[in-house]
């Protein structure tokens, strides 16, 4: 054993030495798999893999090659670096050539397409989500940011809602059985809702979420599921399968989270409007109650007066002609009277003339009278009994 | 009743009531059963707070621990 001692910058330095003095590892070609393909101030960073191995690559001004997507198979050409001051190793890639889809995201695009054919994927099943959940389950890392992030933003808009967790590996070989069980579990106990969350991730990582039998416990749930696996532009077929499908953990959130104190403010404004609608109900009422009643009183006004008019006037008429017919008649009367006057027998009396009868009969001529009778005789202003003393017939 | 299926009827009274079309009887006993489940609602909203549960794997099944998140 070598007893020098060296320091950290000396041990960097000779490891450095040792690499850029290496052949085998400058100006090469290295075929793998891309994940985690990020783009900073214009470098592209990323991890080269294949089934076993993997190595940080980072590919300066990278706008000059081919950009890649996750799971992609490629291959770069570059230089083996070794970054003395970090203590780290990278790979410097000048190059990168696609080598058509890579092999996973070709499997999850078959594995895709054939779930979408059964009909997993499928709109017309999904349930929708209820708009006042009351219990919302989250299955998620109990120790992640996700969660931290989704109780902060549901408690802003409501604190109502009781916030259900259950703790899941959402990364590694086996998190999606972890997920299946959970999910399993979880179903039965009558949550509104159940999310299921994992921040972002590169393309392997978020894997599990991908899985053919997580897709199908999503399918077999009778809560309404959503999913908020990753950012924005990570699609999962959990997310696919699920009822709603939320950028991130934080919008799942923010759709779950009904906004308490506008709903508060809703329910007053209904409170007052139904109140308002009602009195204007009533009010519109007795207005037009009071409208009837003024219109049937001045019907019956108009009708008075109307008719009180036409009596008047057919009285007046009647009036009229009454006094036309008595004036008339009277002097009808007036004329028959003195017609009348004419034959009264007592204007012939009058004048010195005599009524004689005898036995209640006229005396006209002297045959009906003998000696000796009774007569009665009457003249203007009596009368007088007397007796016949002589009959002559001759005047 | 649940707060969604509340909300909605409240919803609908406001709606009838809106339209003109009803009877003044009908108007009324629809203002009774709005202030009703308006006032539920208000009741509901002023309930008391969510807990965060936890729900932990036990031989029964899983278990309720309430717990803090920050």
């Amino acid at each position: 054993m070598n007893n020098n001692i060296i320091s950290v910058t000396v041990l960097n330095n000779v490891i450095n030495m040792i690499f850029k003095a290496e052949e085998h590892l400058h100006d090469i070609q290295v075929a793998g798999e891309i994940s985690g393909f990020k783009i900073f101030k214009g470098h592209g960073y990323f991890t080269l893999k294949d089934e076993k191995c993997q190595i940080s690559c980072t590919c300066f001004n990278c706008a000059k090659t081919y950009q890649p997507k996750d799971g992609e198979s490629v291959i770069l050409k570059g230089s083996v670096d070794y970054y003395a001051v970090g203590g780290k190793l990278n790979f410097n890639v000048d190059s990168i050539t696609p080598v058509g889809q890579g092999l996973l995201a070709l499997k999850l695009k078959m594995l895709r397409d054939r779930l979408y054919q059964e009909g997993y994927f499928d709109e017309a099943r999904k349930k929708p989500i209820p708009a006042y959940p009351s219990n919302v389950c989250v299955v998620t890392s109990f120790n992640g940011a996700v969660i931290k992030d989704i109780k902060r933003t549901i408690r802003r808009k409501n604190d109502l809602i009781n916030i259900y967790i259950k703790d899941v590996k959402v990364q590694g070989k086996d998190a999606h059985k972890d997920i299946i069980d959970a999910l399993e579990k979880v179903d039965k106990m009558g949550f509104d809702v159940i999310i299921i969350a994992r921040g972002g991730g590169s393309f392997e990582e978020l894997m599990p979420f991908n899985e053919e039998s997580l897709v199908k416990a999503i399918y077999a749930c009778k809560t309404p599921v959503i999913s908020a696996v990753g950012h924005e532009s990570d699609t999962t077929l959990c997310d696919e399968a699920a009822d709603y499908r939320a950028a991130t953990p934080t919008a799942a959130a923010e759709h779950v989270a009904y906004d308490v104190n506008e709903l508060k403010e809703y329910t007053e404004y209904c409170k007052t409007r139904i109140k308002t609608l009602v009195l204007k109900h009533i009010q519109t009422s007795e207005t037009d109650l009071k409208t009837k009643m003024s219109l049937l009183l001045s019907g019956i006004k108009l009708a008075y007066n109307t008719n009180l008019n036409k009596i008047e006037s057919i009285a007046k008429s009647l009036n009229v002609n009454m006094q036309r017919i008595y004036l008339l008649n009277q002097h009808r009367l007036e004329s028959l009277m003195t017609k009348l006057d004419a034959f009264n027998p007592l204007n012939v009396l009058k004048k010195g003339y005599w009524y004689v009868s005898k036995d209640d009969k006229a005396v006209t001529s002297t045959a009906q009278l003998n000696v000796g009778d009774v007569v009665y005789m009457r003249t203007d202003d009596g009368q007088v009994k007397a007796g016949v003393l002589e009959v002559k017939n001759e005047i | 009743m649940k707060f969604e299926d509340s909300l909605k009827e409240l919803d609908q009274i406001v709606e009838k009531l809106e339209s003109g079309k009803l009877s003044i009887d009908d108007s009324i006993a629809l203002y009774g059963k709005g202030l009703e489940l308006c006032n539920e609602c208000s009741k509901k909203l002023n309930d008391v707070k969510g807990k965060i549960v936890l729900l932990e794997e036990s031989a029964e099944g899983l278990k309720e621990k309430t717990v803090e998140v920050e």
